[in-house]
């Protein structure tokens, strides 16, 4: 299998492209800047290149699957607050749509649903995303996960539909984990799931979906 | 007998307690003052004159804690202090309503650009995270701290790989690579103890990309403890590399240069504390330091303020050379400057000879930990930033600096004081007393008595017992890599993509009028004044 990592520079992106390399599945890094491309290389990305959406399209069409975590783009729609990252979240899922590729999973937030109480406009697009994924033709699933630390990672969470308790936590490392599990976990497919540090081991965990 | 009675009883008794013991005790010390042939003070003013000796014993601790500012404590200010404490705690530096520098004072300050770099276009390797632990606060009132330590995946700051600042890479088999800026200066076995020198050694070796200096006091199984790249020292008592005769012994040298962690070797001239020969006592010389030293048990060592080897640039530089060829491992040295007619013989010999020292450790008169006289502190050798430059630009003079590099000492504790010393062309730099308090050193000043209060400075047991070797070594990490991340952070400001690019033009000096000078202007003043007088 060959997976694209969008956003690969960031601080989970870090962690999907070494989970990644250790399961032996060759990653494509999408970083933000040259100068990551290096690091990224070295923690195990079969290839690295900065984002570009002329180029994207053939990535996406060489590629099983896709990884998509934000801040992939710190130049693309600046000034714009909130759009900012999905607006590039949505091109990204039009130009995976274009190119056929069957396997989107996504990092969002167990904030992003934050629009059952607030009806301004700003919280509202936090959802736009993850509309527009379920209603493209992928075989998707959307990872929440609580709380981000810099902990190092047990292995070990908690996955379920709906986390209620909003400081539930869940380090990085295992956040990529789940991320990285997902691709090829059927039970996990076409689901949203919300993930925070627990006692379950990852794939245990997510076979209860 | 009614109660009435009994109540008279103890009150009498009461009052027997309550006025006759301490007329008494007055009465006692009284004549014992007024008899006493020591103190004059005492002998005038009987008792009432030991408040003055009772202040004057409490008054460093009362200076400490309540009187001294935050910033003029010496050597280190409690603001220093705490900088310290809590980079190597919370490793979390923020602080908040600006700096309590005095801004009138003159000193240096680093250069910022109008466009700085972004973290994105930095030049650092962060791809292997360390395994640390931080203190997390829950709580602060005033009489408790509630907090809790858990574990960090830490980015290490580490240079890139092609970034690294190398010792030795043409002249040595074995040239020691090191991926960060920041390393321990030289703290011997001995001096420190056991438990300081092992949760040091685990700490240096957990955070990577830096180095260990054993101290002239020989590499002791602590020092190897968590594995550091390791700088041995070799001081004129040439301890660990000796023969019993107390000459050189080049078997001994070559299996410890045969140790992988042993990267280099230092030949200490001098070290900023002590431009003396050392002095252990002949009790302290236990089996287990008379067999890491090489030394007889239970004889006191009086170290030679010189090697025997050598007496001048000539015969070092031979001495180096075979040092070299034996051990295939970089060797430096360690000075002083003070005789600036010396150090230019030296360097104009390196630039003739083709030879010399991979590297030079600068070190300011101001640094130093050790047992040393006040004289020999205060006042031998000029302080690292007069000392530093000189070096750096004789060096260039003679068009050797390419050939050598230059690891600077001296109160260096914080990011911003590096920085500097790395724009003086300093490439690397040493930290001693830093690291002590990294691992408890409360600043009590008396590593000289073994009585260290925190355990650090003391071979004694029973003190060792408050320093825990597993906590304190993350400290000593997050300290390490909170210095890293501080220089990334000024290189940023400063428009360059890591802190081994820093160079004069980074820094200016700021005197007490306002005026400003690039410390390139200052050199050249000096030049032309040196000219004029030579001319």
């Amino acid at each position: 299998m060959k997976v694209v990592v969008i956003g690969a520079n960031g601080d989970v992106g870090e962690h999907v492209v070494r989970k990644l390399a250790e399961k032996n599945i060759e990653s494509l890094a999408v970083v933000a800047n040259e100068n990551q491309i290096e690091d990224l290389k070295k923690i195990g990305a079969a290839n690295a290149v900065v984002y570009d959406e002329q180029n994207l399209l053939s990535q996406l069409q060489s590629s099983d699957a896709v990884i998509y975590l934000t801040g992939v783009n710190p130049k693309k729609h600046t000034s714009k607050t909130v759009m900012v990252d999905h607006q590039s979240v949505s091109d990204t899922i039009q130009l995976a749509h274009k190119s056929g590729v069957k396997r989107f999973v996504m990092m969002s937030a167990v904030k992003a649903e934050e629009r059952e109480n607030d009806q301004s406009r700003t919280i509202a697009a936090k959802d736009l995303p993850e509309d527009m994924l379920k209603g493209a033709n992928f075989i998707y699933t959307v990872v929440r996960p609580g709380q981000l630390t810099d902990k190092p990672g047990t292995e070990m969470v908690k996955a379920t539909n709906k986390i209620h308790d909003r400081s539930a936590e869940i380090p990085r490392e295992d956040a990529a984990a789940v991320l990285v599990e997902s691709l090829e976990h059927e039970a996990v497919f076409n689901k949203t799931i919300e993930v925070s540090s627990g006692d379950t081991p990852i794939h245990d965990a997510l076979n209860l979906f | 007998m009614s109660l009435t009675d009994y109540l008279v009883i103890a009150l009498f008794i009461f009052i027997a307690l309550v006025i006759l013991i301490p007329v008494f005790l007055f009465i006692y010390w009284y004549i014992k003052d007024d008899r006493q042939k020591q103190h004059s003070i005492l002998r005038n003013f009987p008792v009432i004159g030991k408040v003055r000796y009772i202040t004057e014993k409490i008054g460093p601790e009362l200076r400490q804690y309540l009187f001294n500012n935050d910033t003029e404590g010496k050597p280190f200010s409690r603001k220093e202090y705490q900088d310290v404490v809590k980079a190597g705690k919370y490793k979390e530096r923020l602080i908040g309503f600006g700096s309590i520098r005095d801004f009138d004072d003159e000193g240096f300050y680093i250069r910022n650009t109008l466009f700085p770099k972004l973290v994105d276009e930095m030049k650092v390797d962060n791809t292997n995270k360390i395994k640390t632990r931080v203190y997390k606060v829950d709580g602060n009132n005033l009489f408790s701290r509630k907090e809790h330590s858990e574990e960090k995946l830490a980015d290490p700051f580490y240079l890139r790989d092609e970034d690294a600042v190398v010792l030795g890479e043409i002249t040595c088999r074995h040239p020691f690579r090191v991926k960060g800026l920041v390393g321990q200066s030289a703290m011997s076995y001995g001096s420190l103890g056991e438990k300081a020198i092992t949760a040091l050694s685990k700490g240096l070796g957990l955070a990577g990309g830096t180095w260990m200096n054993t101290g002239e006091g020989g590499l002791s199984q602590y020092h190897l403890a968590g594995s550091p790249d390791i700088i041995m020292q070799i001081g004129p008592d040439m301890f660990g590399v000796r023969k019993p005769n107390g000459e050189f012994s080049w078997e001994e040298f070559k299996k410890k240069s045969e140790i992988p962690e042993v990267k280099a070797f230092e030949l200490k001239l001098a070290q900023g504390a002590k431009t003396r020969g050392g002095h252990v006592e002949g009790e302290k010389v236990t089996e287990e330091i008379a067999s890491i030293r090489l030394v007889e048990v239970g004889k006191t060592i009086n170290s030679p303020n010189r090697f025997y080897e050598f007496d001048d640039a000539p015969s070092m530089f031979d001495f180096i050379e075979e040092l070299r060829s034996v051990g295939g491992k970089p060797v430096g040295m360690k000075i002083v400057v003070g005789d600036l007619d010396a150090l230019e013989r030296m360097i104009s010999y390196m630039k003739e000879s083709g030879i010399g020292p991979d590297f030079i450790t600068v070190d300011g008169g101001e640094g130093g930990t050790g047992a040393t006289y006040q004289e020999l502190a205060d006042s031998v050798g000029l302080p690292i930033q007069s000392a530093l430059t000189v070096v750096d630009e004789m060096l260039r003079q003679y068009e050797v600096r390419d050939r050598v590099k230059i690891i600077a000492s001296g109160k260096l504790i914080t990011p911003d004081k590096i920085a500097i010393a790395l724009a003086m062309g300093a490439d690397l730099v040493n930290i001693a007393r830093g690291f002590m308090i990294s691992v408890g050193c409360i600043m009590a000043q008396v590593c000289h008595t073994n009585h260290c209060p925190a355990g650090v400075a003391t071979t004694d047991k029973k003190l060792q017992d408050g320093l825990i070797v597993e906590e304190k070594h993350y400290r000593v990490c997050n300290y390490v890599i909170s210095l890293r991340e501080g220089l990334y952070n000024l290189a940023a400001a400063a428009g360059i993509e890591n802190p081994t690019l820093f160079e004069r033009k980074h820094i200016v000096h700021k005197d007490k009028f306002g005026r400003v000078s690039p410390l390139e202007e200052i050199l050249q003043a000096a030049k032309r004044t040196q000219m004029q007088k030579e001319g």
